[in-house]
């Protein structure tokens, strides 16, 4: 399919089993949420991006030897099962997510939402 | 060789810093001048409140960091060499994070947290050499009885460096080395050679650019580490 999906247009069954089947992962979801607000990224920095945003929440920081392992899971595993549930594509080392169907988007928006915003009580900003 | 020097060399280092954030946040950049490292800010979604930055060399990955996190430098505990405190060990981490990136407005409580550190991991070895600088007198004199615990209760060789003529007495085991030339007056250094464990090297160089404004960067390379305490050495004595 060469168009983007009407949001409104729904998902077939298979392809929300291979939705969440992709989602059940964090790394792959923050990936898609950075693909979502910027639309294409290279490999490289998708890797930088996402170790870093996943470990600000948990350990604060990240090293070289983590970022690594985030880059080769990205590259063998997750982009892989990404490409394969229509969500994104892989290009000469820049990942976009120009495929992913509207209503597939909206979930993802929503999950990012829930995910990404802390409710820190008293020591927050 | 010459202080400035070494800063011109960690200038060199090309670090970039690239801040993720929903928006970017002026206080957090505001410490690193586009002078000595490239900024560059990135939008995360408007609904995310985690922030965090991350940092490359030469274009390649070298460390990340949560904004929050990050925070704690701009106003980092103040504590004494020897305590041992939570907060402490996170911003140690913090700092290794930051390591071999020069800042270019650091305030004197930025400085003095960082110089806790090299104490504290000099105090924690308890020999080696320690190699201190501290501008002008009256910086060392409010220091003094912190230099007295550590020159008394450890093995560490202390030597304090400082411009003008000092006459005060200084703290017991304490060597005191003046100059009344040039750099000493206005660069703020500490230097610990790890008392044979390389790990433990560290050192941070400091010049004060304007009142209660430094240009520095600290690091834990064992040879840049010896190559400033032999400059002190050689040059100071």
């Amino acid at each position: 399919m060469g168009e983007r999906s009407d949001e409104n247009r729904k998902l077939g069954a298979a392809a929300m089993d291979e939705l969440y089947l992709v989602l059940r992962n964090r790394e792959r979801r923050y990936a898609l949420y950075l693909l979502l607000e910027c639309g294409a990224i290279s490999t490289e920095e998708l890797a930088d991006a996402v170790t870093g945003w996943t470990r600000a929440a948990t350990y604060g920081m990240a090293s070289r030897r983590v970022r690594d392992q985030v880059h080769l899971g990205l590259k063998h595993r997750h982009l892989p099962a990404m490409v394969e549930a229509g969500l994104v594509a892989c290009d000469d080392g820049t990942v976009s997510i120009d495929p992913c169907p509207g209503a597939a988007r909206g979930i993802i928006r929503v999950a990012r939402r829930q995910e990404t915003t802390t409710n820190r009580g008293g020591g927050g900003r | 060789m010459s202080f400035a020097a070494f800063l011109e060399r960690v200038r060199g280092f090309r670090r970039e810093l690239v801040f993720y954030a929903a928006e970017p946040d002026p206080e957090l950049a505001a410490p690193f001048s586009e002078r000595a490292v490239s900024i560059h800010h990135r939008r995360l979604p408007a609904d995310t409140d985690e922030g965090f930055l991350v940092i490359r060399h030469d274009g390649e990955f070298v460390s990340s960091i949560g904004l929050d996190e990050l925070r704690e430098f701009v106003t980092p505990p103040i504590y004494r060499p020897w305590d041992e405190s939570l907060a402490s060990a996170e911003y140690r981490t913090l700092l290794e994070v930051l390591d071999n990136t020069l800042w270019y407005s650091l305030d004197r409580r930025q400085l003095l947290a960082t110089s806790r550190e090299i104490e504290n991991r000099a105090w924690r070895v308890g020999r080696g050499a320690l190699t201190v600088g501290f501008q002008r007198l009256p910086a060392f004199e409010e220091q003094i009885p912190v230099y007295e615990r550590l020159a008394g209760e450890t093995a560490l060789d202390v030597h304090v460096y400082g411009h003008g003529d000092w006459e005060t007495p200084t703290a017991p085991g304490v060597a005191l080395h003046t100059d009344s030339g040039g750099e000493l007056g206005d660069y703020w250094f500490l230097a610990f050679d790890g008392g044979g464990d390389d790990l433990q090297a560290c050192a941070l160089l400091a010049r004060e650019r304007d009142p209660d404004s430094f240009e520095g960067f600290w690091t834990y390379e064992p040879d840049l580490v010896d190559e400033l305490q032999n400059y002190v050495r050689e040059t100071y004595g």
